[in-house]
């Protein structure tokens, strides 16, 4: 039987076969190639892992901490890679024969605003809890906001893991706290809030606006046993104002 | 949390997953470097560049496939590049051991294989020590790398028995000292 390297190698891999075994018992030159095989298998197979330098992780680690930073400063570089566009759009537009008139001003303008928003919305979703503030700050510093803003900073107001984002999104809301519908959210948000600092700052801005609407729940609280001692106290103090 | 769920996190954004993925690949990755170039320096560099290329490319992973597939496959790009220069090169090629620092130096005998290993799969073509690497030190099994070869298992086992037949030959040839 002749019996070839490649039919050893797949019996030392484990592919028992009973004729190369039964060969290997009576034939001496097949037993020594069989066991040079082995030892070149056993010596890859014990062959030991290398460490990773400490200098390739170190430069590993400051590689992702750049593009961790380039991508922090994304929103704000999109922002401007948006509006640069639209100038451009909007200056090939009058160059191409049209003159621009105070209608395409203003839907320039929106059109860029709109931009900025649905950034910011997106900066509250996804990014870490410092630029989830920055994005609040950044809306609070408007003039006006529109619906879906309005929505969103509630939204963080009252799901936002990080007290500090949803502190920053309640200040923010303040600014608009003569919007009905900022109001009626403010008072709704008394029930979901359950931190001490944003229950009791929630109750002192109602009652700065006079909200009567906010009786009901500070009743509740009030009532809640699981409410601190200086939320309610807090509450009685509100309701006593607003009645 | 699987291979694949991590990856799929920092494709969506969270870098700092790629350091559980760095911390789970990259000893595999170095010593896959490593052992199929026989050069410290350059492995250093492709394992750092291999990383940063996973970070860049993140969004280039397809949510559900073999993590351990992808890294490879990039790793192999690499290593395919390297040795076209290093062949540009060739008289600058002079690899250095690559002996474990762990390798106990008391068991002589365990040196001595360890070095002659080295040496052996030093004379393989690029490509057969690559594809032992692989196969042997990396165990991704026949089928993956058939996959990524382009080719059959069949076909990678055969090649597989041959290098290392071809490395006993090799191996056995040595001088016991060096």
């Amino acid at each position: 039987m002749n019996i070839i390297d490649e039919q050893l190698i797949e019996l030392i891999e484990g592919n028992e076969n009973p004729e190369i075994r039964k060969a290997l018992a009576t034939d001496q030159a097949l037993l020594e190639r069989y066991k040079e095989l082995e030892e070149v298998m056993v010596a890859i197979d014990s062959s030991e892992q290398v460490e990773v330098p400490f200098q390739v992780k170190a430069n590993f680690q400051m590689a992702l901490h750049q593009e961790k930073e380039k991508n922090a400063q994304w929103p704000w570089m999109q922002i401007a890679a948006s509006v640069a566009l639209l100038v451009v759009g909007f200056g090939f537009g009058k160059l191409s024969g049209g003159s621009a008139s105070n209608d395409d001003l203003v839907a320039l303008r929106n059109e860029i605003q709109s931009l900025k928003e649905v950034t910011l919305t997106s900066t509250l979703q996804r990014h870490s809890a410092s630029e989830r503030i920055m994005a609040v700050n950044q809306i609070e510093q408007k003039s006006s906001v529109n619906q879906e803003l309005i929505s969103t900073l509630v939204s963080t107001l009252n799901s936002d893991e990080s007290p500090n984002v949803r502190y920053a999104a309640l200040q923010a809301l303040e600014k608009f706290i003569s919007e009905e519908e900022v109001r009626a959210a403010l008072v709704k948000s008394l029930e979901a809030q359950t931190d001490p600092l944003i229950q009791i700052s929630l109750i002192t801005i109602l009652v700065e606006a006079e909200e009567r609407s906010a009786i009901a729940p500070l009743k509740d609280i009030i009532e809640n046993t699981e409410i601190a001692p200086e939320v309610k106290q807090q509450a009685e103090v509100a309701i006593e104002v607003l009645t | 949390m699987t291979d694949e769920q991590l990856m799929s996190l920092v494709k969506s954004g969270q870098l700092d997953f790629l350091n559980e993925v760095f911390s789970r690949y990259s000893k595999r990755i170095y010593n896959y470097f490593l052992k199929s170039t026989l050069e410290r320096d350059d492995s250093d560099d492709l394992t750092q560049e291999l990383f940063i290329r996973v970070m860049k490319y993140r969004k280039s992973y397809k949510d559900g496939n073999s993590v351990q597939f992808w890294i490879f496959q990039i790793a192999r790009n690499m290593l395919k590049d390297y040795f076209r220069k290093m062949k540009a090169h060739k008289d600058q090629f002079n690899p250095v051991e690559v002996m474990p620092e762990s390798v106990d130096e008391g068991d002589e005998g365990l040196v001595e294989r360890e070095k002659k290993l080295h040496l052996a799969m030093k004379e393989l073509s690029d490509d057969r020590r690559e594809l032992l690497v692989l196969s042997k030190f990396q165990g991704l099994k026949y089928e993956q790398i058939a996959k990524m070869r382009g080719t059959t298992v069949s076909n990678i086992k055969v090649q597989v028995h041959r290098t290392i037949k071809e490395l006993k030959e090799v191996f056995f040839e040595l001088p016991e000292e060096q």
